[in-house]
């Protein structure tokens, strides 16, 4: 190969090289204000509030700094009302489940494997911070047993 | 790795790479791919066999019989323990010691050790020890040699070796009860006894080089190692050398194919572009009267044909794009003289892919070996009650080796790509000139290939669980 061609490609290299910079660091800051994931973490937060609200809890106002209320889950007959959420937080946050079944159940954290029994009239409470990152399976064992989909929902934790 | 996923690996899902990390990630395989262009060598480095032995005792001891055979009883006796769990054990995949064994420690977990160590699983693969062992017995009741085996077809090549993994892969990604222990075990006695009567038919070795789907997938991986045996001594020679030196037969290019196309229909079925689209196939083989578990069945055979489809269509792009540069070979003889260029981009999609089940999974190894069976009470090692620890790597650093792998291999097939072509192209009628500059115009339709290949590797992990 000639020197001319050598140096026309390590040209190219170092172009590319040069135009991802430039392309790509003010374009992730941009993103920083309307990054998917971020806008998905608003709406899983305005979720929230509205079925914290209609849960308002005494213990809510006796707080100073009032926690986030939890996230709810209601399981009917095995099934998740609404289908199988995804739970958008970063680590390091707190996680608050409320899960409420009309069915004897065990509920499975998985990855953090916790384990929670509600039964009718008697939800099960997570707390617990995130401190693994990645994507976990929150599981309704009866389901599984009766041949159903037991996934309720699904815990995601990106890195914060 | 969907059909496992609430069985074997339903832990953790990795979080798909960020779109900074991916167009980063694109933008440096770019570059060091015109970087790879401009340092291209002009005399090949890699053809030729390389050889340096080890320490004389070293070898002796490692290739001494008595432990020839401790490890073909070692892998003979994981063999038992996979069916005997596999069909007497609890039938809850994760809590059954056969599915993770099968396809978390032996699938994942030998392919870094073949890379690193050279072609372990050779001395303990079981069905050559079985075969081993047997012919043994044989010879020593006949006290006299046995009957030559029959010649292995040439026009067989690669072909039972691809047609093993690929059932393997349908197994893991499109049998919906694939993590069922028994399914396992099933399929092992199954396999064991088509290896043994092929073997009877071909002899042993023949077999384990050609035909035994395992052995010669874990010896491709094992190609990259610095170690290598030549007769009775072990030794060392350049990494990547013994790609090189793969003799290309026929069916080479579809296990290459298999092997990638498996593992990009394992990363997309997680994806947008599979998941809108399987319901639709699914209800059209409910249509033709298939029950919704076989429909679904179904459509994922078709994804993964399709898959599989699409690594040898852009593979024979590459080598179309490089006939039409000129040159008198023909497209065959140029598809083989580069398949072995595709065997690091096989281990990046697998190392990227499959990295974080093989750290979190193969952690489980440790409770199922103490209880192999799902049993209440057995704990044979104390570690029973011992769980997995999700926190030995994050998602930031998860994303950062996938990236790395992606690009390694890519480089590795540059390297082996080039390599190569400094020396097919090598014609007594063609002055040296022109075939120096044949050689670097067909790496320029490779170089496209690679780039297409490594890009779908980084937009599987970017598309993964979104």
């Amino acid at each position: 190969m000639s020197r001319t061609a050598r140096f026309v490609f390590i040209g190219v290299a170092v172009a590319i090289a040069a135009v991802a910079v430039v392309l790509l660091r003010p374009e992730s800051e941009d993103e920083t204000a309307d990054d998917p994931s971020s806008q998905q973490q608003e709406t899983t937060a305005a979720e929230k509030e509205p079925a914290g609200a209609s849960n308002s809890e005494p213990t809510a106002t006796a707080e100073a700094a009032p926690e986030p209320p939890p996230v709810e889950i209601g399981v009917r007959n095995y099934k998740v009302v609404g289908g199988a959420k995804r739970i958008e937080v970063e680590k390091g946050d707190t996680v608050r489940l409320l899960i409420r079944s009309d069915v004897e159940d065990e509920i499975h954290v998985h990855g953090y494997d916790l384990y929670g029994n509600p039964a009718p009239g008697k939800p099960a409470r997570f707390k617990f911070e995130a401190k693994l990152e990645g994507e976990y399976e929150i599981e309704g064992h009866q389901a599984a047993d009766q041949g159903l989909d037991p996934v309720i929902a699904r815990l995601v934790v990106t890195p914060g | 790795m969907i059909q496992l996923a609430h069985g074997v690996g339903g832990g953790r899902t990795d979080l798909p790479i960020p779109e900074y990390v991916f167009f980063y990630g694109a933008a440096f395989v770019l570059v060091v791919s015109f970087v790879a262009l401009a340092a291209s060598w002009s005399q090949p480095k890699l053809q030729e066999p390389t050889f340096r032995p080890l320490p004389r005792p070293l070898s002796a001891v490692l290739l001494s019989t008595p432990v020839q055979v401790l490890c073909g009883a070692v892998g003979v006796f994981l063999l038992g323990l996979v069916v005997w769990s596999g069909l007497t054990g609890a039938q809850a995949s994760s809590a059954n010691f056969a599915p993770t064994f099968v396809y978390v420690i032996f699938w994942l977990g030998l392919v870094p050790v073949s890379l690193v160590f050279g072609d372990v699983f050779r001395a303990f693969n079981p069905w050559r020890a079985v075969g081993r062992a047997v012919s043994w017995v044989a010879r020593t009741a006949a006290r006299g040699p046995l009957p030559a085996p029959l010649a292995y077809p040439e026009r067989m090549g690669h072909w039972p070796a691809a047609a093993g993994i690929f059932a393997f892969a349908a197994l893991e990604l499109v049998a919906s009860n694939g993590d069922q222990p028994e399914t396992v075990a099933v399929a092992v006695l199954v396999y064991s006894a088509a290896t043994w009567v092929a073997m009877a038919l071909y002899g042993v070795e023949e077999w384990c080089d050609r035909g035994e789907a395992f052995g010669v997938y874990f010896n491709l991986f094992a190609r990259i190692s610095p170690f290598t045996r030549r007769d009775d001594q072990l030794g060392l020679r350049r990494p990547l050398s013994g790609l090189a030196g793969l003799a290309p037969m026929p069916g080479t290019v579809a296990l290459l194919a298999v092997m990638i196309g498996s593992i990009t229909f394992d990363g997309a079925s997680e994806a947008p572009v599979w998941t809108n689209v399987s319901p639709d196939i699914a209800s059209f083989f409910g249509d033709l009267g298939l029950s919704p578990e076989r429909a679904l069945e179904a459509a994922f055979m078709v994804g993964l044909l399709l898959a599989i489809g699409l690594v040898l269509a852009l593979y024979e792009l590459g080598v179309a794009g490089a006939r039409s540069m000129g040159g008198t070979l023909s497209t065959n003889r140029l598809a083989n003289a580069f398949v072995h260029s595709l065997v690091p981009i096989a281990l990046a999609y697998a190392a990227a892919h499959y990295m974080t089940l093989l750290l979190f999974q193969g952690q489980a190894i440790s409770y199922l070996a103490s209880n192999p069976l799902g049993e209440e009470g057995t704990d044979l090692f104390g570690t029973a009650s011992s769980a997995i620890n999700y926190g030995v790597i994050g998602a930031t650093a998860t994303w950062y080796w996938q990236v790395a792998f992606v690009v390694l291999g890519h480089v590795a097939a540059l390297i082996l790509s080039h390599d190569r072509a400094l020396v097919v192209y090598e014609s007594p009628e063609v002055s040296a000139e022109a075939q120096s500059r044949l050689a670097v115009r067909s790496q320029y339709w490779m170089l496209v290939v690679m780039v297409l290949f490594t890009t779908l590797a980084l937009l599987l992990l970017s598309q993964a669980n979104t």
